[in-house]
């Protein structure tokens, strides 16, 4: 009976605590929507007086942590093999180079995660063949080029995509499709391996920051916005002698005139 | 008799108190992860109390090492120059890494005569200058090539011919070609970035008789050299020089003769001078300075990693505007001499007296030797005077096959300023 007793009393106390944490975490996130809900109105004054219109929420999420990575020859092969057969098998040619040849044609991989493949690609359904590639190597946002009809029978950039990476776009990791008389005859741009190590410096910067820090770099350099739609996390690909390929996170924000990326890491505005 | 309602109470207040513990630890846990991002981190502040400390990045890299090199483009439009380079800068990246591709597949290399070099520079091209004969493992090793070999080169240059891209090295007075697997394509894009037309090398300028023909020199305007405030290291500094070199710095094996500071360590001892200099003598004891090695004699790029860590111990150079660069390096048997000069902007720094900043003998993988004139710099508003380029080749002219330059001289005051160097 005592134990009974002493039980009710210990199920009483752990009530009035969880009634008390929980109305401290419901404050608190109260107050957290609060502080953003008035940021962002700050963030969209602040637009507005520059004459920028913000048609877009700011994500509560942030960016992904920086990535490290290393080439992988097996993706590589895997890659060229997609689009040249299975005998393209890829040659180290060392200082990071793989070369690969088929009748069908040659591919080139550098160190930097960067590769050409030339060739007769493709004929026929050109787009289907494209499209099939995007989506075996991880490339989202797949754009037929609007001007290509109009280039005659010369070589044009047919479409584009973007590499992903863990579900994060890589803002300067496309790939380039050209056409010659209907025929694929080149697909180029970067390739990045599946998996990497991260680098320390996570880069928290939230989007609220990001925006202010872009809001800052057009002061300075003049450039011309009137409209922010989207603001998206996202990666940036860096190359240095040190590390040939490396993911920084960043944050897009799109407007109507570029896309501009801020380094979550440095705070440094670059613009497609 | 059994009675199932006493149990099954029981029962159900132990899951209930079990659940509502969890509970109360998730919601706390929920609590303080908000409570931080709110900013409030007083608890971990209180318990994390702690002074900053210098911290500084150790390169274990020979990519981390910054490395003064010189760059010309040339194209169908002329030459561009940049003379105010260093392999760690960002504006490097591209022609470094094709100089890493180039190096890495280079094939085997076959000798050339000059005319032929000469001939080479003038179509599409990237030509590196990196100042001072240094072996090849270690110039790889600065752009990320895995390199081995020890011969010494200074200057390499990757050429478009015929659709392929030849890698040209100078060795001494010698040159050399061979093929590599870079892409011709990549190598006009480089080119193609730049705004050719700003620089010229000394062969191909009239006014040129006696100098270095590759010296690089800029034909437009020069761009402005700001004048550096310099110091040397302090009281506060000794330590963790003392430190660095393995002794205690409150050792009490010390005196002093005249303004010079000796520290005694068995058989070993270190001279800290008034003026800033410090000279170490290593001697034979177990206690000697060693650099890390897998061997008993370390490799060029292990030696040059392992001083450069040395040297960076002793010397706090977060807010200096200046780093070390090698600026030489010798094998006698199995020891290497390394001398190292600074750099503030891609531009040398030199000594007065023409003696390099550190100058390290190593002995296998022990400094037997070290001599060094640790100094801080930082750019002030006040820009150097330079002569025009054609009054400083008509004097430099009086020295037969030197190589004209823009350099900082540091006689040991308080500021320095840019002047052209003919050495």
């Amino acid at each position: 009976m005592e134990r009974f007793r002493l039980k009710n009393v210990i199920i009483l106390i752990l009530v009035l605590v969880n009634v008390f944490l929980l109305s401290s975490l419901a404050i608190r996130q109260a107050e957290r929507t609060h502080a953003r809900s008035r940021t962002l109105d700050e963030l969209a004054a602040l637009c507005s007086s520059d004459s920028i219109q913000l048609k877009t929420t700011l994500p509560n999420s942030m960016p992904p942590i920086g990535k490290t990575l290393a080439r992988s020859s097996a993706v590589d092969e895997a890659l060229a093999i997609s689009v040249l057969g299975k005998d393209a098998a890829l040659t180290d040619e060392g200082g990071g180079i793989s070369t690969g040849s088929t009748a069908a044609g040659q591919a080139f991989f550098r160190a930097d995660g960067t590769f050409t493949i030339t060739g007769k690609l493709a004929d026929g359904d050109v787009e289907d063949f494209c499209r099939k590639f995007c989506r075996s190597n991880g490339y989202k946002d797949f754009s037929v080029n609007a001007n290509s009809e109009s280039a005659g029978n010369a070589a044009r950039i047919f479409a584009t995509a973007v590499q992903y990476f863990e579900g994060n776009p890589v803002a300067n990791a496309t790939v380039e499709f050209m056409v010659q008389n209907d025929i694929l005859i080149s697909i180029s741009g970067t390739h990045l391996p599946d998996t990497g190590a991260e680098t320390t410096g996570t880069g928290s910067m939230t989007a609220a920051t990001a925006l202010s820090r872009f809001l800052n770099a057009r002061l300075e350099s003049g450039a011309v916005v009137s409209e922010i739609t989207d603001i998206y996390p996202c990666y940036e690909l860096q190359s240095t002698t040190a590390s040939p390929m490396s993911l920084s996170p960043a944050w897009c924000i799109v407007t109507d005139t570029a896309d501009y990326y801020v380094n979550s890491l440095t705070g440094a505005v670059s613009h497609s | 008799m059994n009675h199932p309602d006493p149990q099954r109470k029981n029962t159900v207040q132990n899951v209930l108190i079990v659940l509502l513990s969890v509970s109360a630890v998730l919601m706390f846990i929920r609590t303080q992860i908000l409570f931080r991002e709110n900013g409030n981190r007083y608890l971990t502040d209180l318990f994390s109390a702690q002074a900053p400390t210098w911290e500084s990045s150790v390169p274990t890299e020979l990519t981390e090492i910054s490395a003064p090199v010189q760059l010309a483009a040339t194209g169908a439009y002329g030459l561009y120059g940049n003379l105010r380079l260093s392999t760690t800068d960002e504006s490097f990246t591209q022609p470094g890494s094709l100089l890493r591709m180039a190096l890495g597949s280079a094939g085997s290399s076959e000798k050339c005569s000059e005319s032929e070099f000469r001939a080479a520079l003038t179509g599409t091209s990237l030509y590196f200058d990196f100042k001072t004969p240094l072996p090849l493992s270690v110039i790889g090793g600065f752009v990320g090539a895995d390199l081995s070999s020890s011969v010494l080169s200074q200057r390499l240059a990757l050429v478009s011919e015929a659709g392929n891209v030849i890698l040209y090295s100078t060795q001494g007075t010698d040159f050399f070609r061979c093929a590599t697997h870079v892409s011709a394509e990549d190598l006009a894009q480089i080119v193609n970035s730049y705004q050719l037309g700003n620089a010229s090398f000394a062969y191909e300028l009239d006014e040129n008789t006696v100098q270095d023909p590759y010296s690089l020199l800029q034909t437009d305007s020069l761009p402005s050299y700001p004048v550096l405030s310099a110091s040397s290291h302090t009281e506060d500094d000794k330590s963790a020089i003392l430190s660095a070199l393995g002794y205690n710095p409150r050792t009490n094996s010390r005196y002093a003769d005249g303004s010079t500071e000796v520290v005694l360590d068995g058989d070993r001892t270190v001279r800290l001078s008034a003026d800033g200099d410090i000279v170490y003598q290593g001697g034979g004891s177990a206690s000697t300075v060693q650099i890390a090695s897998g061997d008993d004699v370390p490799t060029a790029r292990e030696s040059v990693i392992g001083v450069y860590q040395l040297l960076s111990g002793m010397l706090d150079t977060q807010n200096s505007e200046a780093n070390l660069c090698l600026s030489g390096m010798t094998l006698s048997g199995d020891s290497w001499t390394l001398n190292f000069s600074y750099q503030s902007g891609g531009t040398k720094i030199l000594r007065g007296d023409g003696s390099p900043a550190a100058q390290v003998v190593l002995s296998g993988k022990n400094v037997k030797t070290l001599r060094f004139f640790p100094r801080r710099y930082s750019a002030t508003e006040e820009e150097s005077l330079l002569l025009p380029l054609t009054q400083a080749m008509a004097i430099a002219s009086a020295y037969d096959g030197a190589d004209l330059e823009i350099c900082y001289t540091d006689n040991g005051g308080g500021s320095i300023s840019a002047g052209w160097i003919a050495e």
